[in-house]
């Protein structure tokens, strides 16, 4: 029997959270027509490419769109009076 | 006029250096103090908080933080904090700190905080030990920071400030998923804040969280999570309404 989609997902996101190069909890997996879709933020480019590494590691049989993004840094700070 | 700069979910690795001191630079005309609430490296690697130590180190403002629980993960949480108090960092847990702006003392308590949800959907003192256990160390952490508040008080800092790592409100938590609240924050760590009081709380963890929410008690939350706020830090002003006239 081919292993439920629902524990495959959480499998990968068990490794996100566990791999050395990832360390994200935040990362949604969702599963459609054996393609696996991550979405989410990550700190830098160098973890964004681990994340797909890490999906096609733990899921060699499905099709990775590995569609995170790098929390960008915009250059101001927004300022807020607090009542 | 007090200008508190906030941020946490730095996340820094051994890939961050340089990502952050950039954004700092001209922190002194923008803030009177940094805030980091928690979540400062991935694994809690000390050589990890060693390089968010080179990108802090001479700031002109004093920097107070908190750990999450990506500090904690090494069981090294101990070195974390050693690291950066090597470079002037005030680390809190269940403690405070007491910053000079312009001759006004403002008080800083901080505490990691923990789960357990919010009131009406949330984990009790109740059952298995692990269960007490889990709801214990957020009853625990609750109290030191109310502590914390308190004692400021008694030595007469009008205003406080109280930094956490998980939230202490579920306004701030819009848009994660229901069912990880209580993996998020709790309403204790919001009892504590409504008890003692406080001109503002700070907190981190909630990456897919709102910035803005309240306790129940009224007092403004900041879920400054930078994947939250996508910014080095935010500020937000005490006392502008009245100097600024409006
Ligand atoms: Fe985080
Ligand atoms: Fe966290």
């Amino acid at each position: 029997m081919n292993e439920p989609e629902d524990y495959a997902i959480q499998r990968l996101r068990d490794a996100l959270a566990a791999d050395e190069r990832v360390a994200e909890m935040g990362i949604q997996v969702r599963m459609a027509a054996g393609k696996a879709f991550l979405t989410g933020q990550v700190a830098t480019p160098e973890r964004q490419q681990a994340v797909g590494a890490v999906a096609a590691e733990v899921l060699p049989d499905y099709e990775i769109h590995n569609e995170t993004v790098v929390t960008v840094m915009a250059d101001q700070p927004r300022v807020e009076k607090i009542k | 006029m007090i200008r508190v700069a906030a941020v946490g979910d730095i996340h820094f690795g051994q890939d961050s250096a340089g990502t952050l001191r950039p954004h700092l630079e001209d922190i002194a005309e923008q803030a009177d103090v940094y805030l980091l609430a928690g979540d400062l490296t991935r694994l809690g690697d000390p050589e990890e908080a060693a390089v968010l130590a080179r990108e802090l180190r001479d700031l002109p403002v004093p920097i107070v933080a908190v750990l999450g629980n990506h500090d904690y993960h090494s069981d090294q949480e101990k070195a974390v904090t050693d690291v950066l108090e090597g470079i002037g960092v005030q680390v809190l847990e269940g403690t405070s700190t007491v910053v000079d702006v312009d001759g006004t003392p403002v008080g800083i308590a901080g505490v990691k905080g923990f789960g357990s949800g919010f009131a009406g959907a949330c984990g009790s003192d109740f059952g298995e030990p692990m269960m007490k256990a889990y709801v214990r160390h957020t009853q625990e952490a609750a109290d030191r920071l109310r502590e914390a508040l308190d004692d400021l008080a008694r030595a007469g800092v009008e205003r406080r400030v109280a930094l956490m790592h998980y939230s202490p409100s579920e306004g701030t938590l819009r848009g994660e998923r229901l069912e990880i609240y209580p993996f998020l924050g709790s309403y204790l760590l919001g009892e504590a804040v409504d008890r003692a009081g406080a001109d503002l709380a700070i907190h981190g963890h909630a990456h897919g969280g709102t910035e803005k929410g309240f306790t129940p008690g009224g007092i403004q939350v900041r879920n400054v999570a930078q994947p939250v706020i996508t910014r080095a830090y935010n500020v937000y002003c005490l006392d502008c309404e009245k100097e600024s006239g409006g």
